[in-house]
């Protein structure tokens, strides 16, 4: 009830807005839309390009698939050695979570419509399932950091560039990079446009990332046929030792 | 252009340039003391990114690569003790089993990490801290060439070991003991290797420098042969069972130990074995002192991703 309540509440001004000002429907598009994973890769930058009514604030979130996340986490044993004291599971984080906009977000809209859209880390904390748990709670700021030091996490106010296109649009443009750690999948693209601390208008897309023939070769023999993959690399590396005894004829460490 | 290569097993990117590097260590330590090298490398790769369990799994592969190599050198130069090693390995195999249903025994229990890392620390300073003064103290009294073992007084060690049954001639070592004591000591390393999680070359050398009195020259080629053994089984179980080696790493770190190996070569020429085991004791040192701080200084995020040690 409540969250019909909200989607009615958001509805109205988006529609009230968009037939006052009578602007073209907003648009998005990204570029590279499809990143594939090949044996060159280390990472990838996707410009995210967005037509927006004019005159409003715009953030951009690219969200990767949910998943459980299992920690460890970390204390003193002995009252001495800094080690793994216990576990940390929160369900339904997101692999990749990249936030960008053209203000800080407090000033595009109430705690309450940012927590509902999952926009920034505070949002994150509520739809993150565990987060809310007392122990959970206390490392979700650890959690951020972790995910921010492998570049899967960010959060840039200021990270969205906007550019007048006549009287009724605008065009927002914000970039973000893929880390090689980002897993392949489809990642949610969401650019939504604030005015008054309201929300009057989102658009989404969604952009693809997947191994190429070779890396995707690789992990199915790796996944789906282990002891295959095991005795292949075993031969392979021995062919490997072999032709170099052969061709260094070294004498190692003997002296 | 990008000069990353990825790693699909490990579920990153890392530099080519910096993985040929790290192999280039590695084969530096294999040609100059006759160590798999994973004691070292395994950390390194944690370093640079890599999941724990991907990093010690594909050290492994690299490392058959590197001993075979190695080996296959010293067996053509007759600095080989195929006897002393099949007995080390048959009680290095023996261990390894043992050493995993102990790991299983003390993780259900909640201690495995902490075992594990309190091992490894002190294996590691007492291993160090021995070879350095030995050696210090070797250099001093004999500085030109080193003592023959045959001339050593006989410890209480020895003189037990001399009473054991099975006494057999070990030709290429040029030493007679009795063939239970490279069983159980294999078996004791074999032990100690499946908790810290590698190879065991770094504290076979020792075994073999120490307890078996095998001369410096032999130790080397034996201890490659061994360690190929051990390393192989791993990389075999650990493809099967958790899927955790990535070949690409591996290779990239090959390639580099092939040139680490000849620089180690070279060196390994000009080095005395009282020196040769000064360096090995001052790295030994050195990665026990990385890891005793790791542990006395407080991390800097209070959480780390399930999957290692």
């Amino acid at each position: 009830m409540r969250a019909c309540l909200f989607q009615t509440a958001l509805f109205v001004p988006m529609l009230l807005s968009s037939v006052a000002l009578a602007v073209e429907p907003m648009g998005v598009e990204l570029d590279p839309s499809e990143v594939r994973i090949g044996l060159m890769y280390g990472g990838a930058a996707v410009r995210v390009r967005a037509r927006t009514p004019s005159g409003c604030d715009v953030a951009m979130s690219v969200t990767g698939a949910s998943a459980d996340l299992h920690l460890n986490k970390k204390g003193k044993r002995a009252g001495l050695l800094w080690m793994n004291v216990g576990e940390l599971m929160y369900r339904d984080v997101p692999t990749v979570y990249f936030v960008r906009s053209s203000r800080p977000l407090p000033e595009l809209a109430s705690k309450a419509l940012l927590d509902r859209l999952e926009l920034g880390y505070p949002a994150l904390s509520w739809s993150i399932t565990g987060a809310r748990d007392r122990d959970e709670r206390a490392h979700f700021v650890d959690l951020i950091r972790l995910k921010e030091r492998d570049k899967l996490f960010s959060v840039a106010e200021h990270g969205v560039a906007l550019r007048s296109r006549g009287a009724s649009s605008q065009v927002a443009t914000a970039s973000v990079f893929l880390p090689p750690k980002a897993p392949p999948g489809r990642y949610r693209v969401r650019v939504m446009c604030f005015r008054d601390r309201k929300l009057v208008g989102k658009v989404e897309a969604t952009l693809r990332l997947s191994y190429d023939r070779n890396v995707a070769f690789l992990s199915t023999l790796s996944h789906d046929h282990g002891l295959l993959y095991g005795v292949l690399a075993s031969l392979i590396a021995i062919l490997a030792g072999l032709l170099t005894g052969f061709v260094f004829g070294r004498k190692g460490g003997a002296h | 252009m990008s000069f990353h290569v990825y790693l699909p097993i490990a579920h990153n990117s890392v530099h080519i340039l910096l993985l040929l590097a790290l192999g280039a260590i590695v084969g530096l330590l294999s040609g100059l003391f006759g160590v798999g090298g994973g004691f070292l490398l395994t950390p390194l790769l944690i370093m640079i990114g890599i999941p724990p369990t991907v990093a010690a799994a594909s050290d492994s592969n690299q490392i058959v690569a590197a001993s075979t190599s190695g080996t296959y050198a010293h067996a053509r130069a007759g600095t080989v003790d195929f006897k002393m090693g099949t007995l080390l390995l048959i009680g290095g195999v023996l261990g390894g089993f043992l050493g995993v249903k102990l790991i299983a025994f003390l993780r259900a229990m909640g201690e495995a990490d902490f075992v594990i890392t309190v091992f490894y620390i002190v294996m590691l300073g007492s291993i160090g801290t021995y070879m350095f003064y030995d050696s210090i103290r070797g250099l001093r009294r004999a500085p030109d060439p080193p003592e023959p073992p045959e001339k050593r007084r006989a410890s209480v060690y020895a003189r037990l070991s001399a009473r054991l049954p099975f006494q057999m001639r070990f030709e290429r070592s040029k030493v007679e003991l009795s063939a239970l004591v490279p069983l159980v000591l294999g078996t004791l390393v074999g032990v100690l290797a499946a908790i810290m999680g590698v190879g065991g070359g770094f504290i076979m050398v020792p075994v073999m420098v120490y307890l078996l009195r095998m001369p410096m020259h032999v130790v080397v080629g034996t201890s490659l042969f061994q360690i190929l053994f051990t390393c192989l089984n791993v990389t075999i179980m650990q493809s099967w069972i958790n899927r955790t080696v990535d070949f690409l790493l591996a290779l990239m770190l090959l390639v580099g130990s092939v040139i680490g190996a000849q620089i180690g070569a070279r060196i390994g020429k000009r080095l005395k074995a009282e020196q040769l085991k000064i360096l090995m004791s001052i790295i030994v040192l050195v990665v026990m002192l990385k890891m005793l701080y790791g542990l006395l200084s407080r991390p800097d995020i209070l959480v780390a991703y399930r999957g290692g040690h």
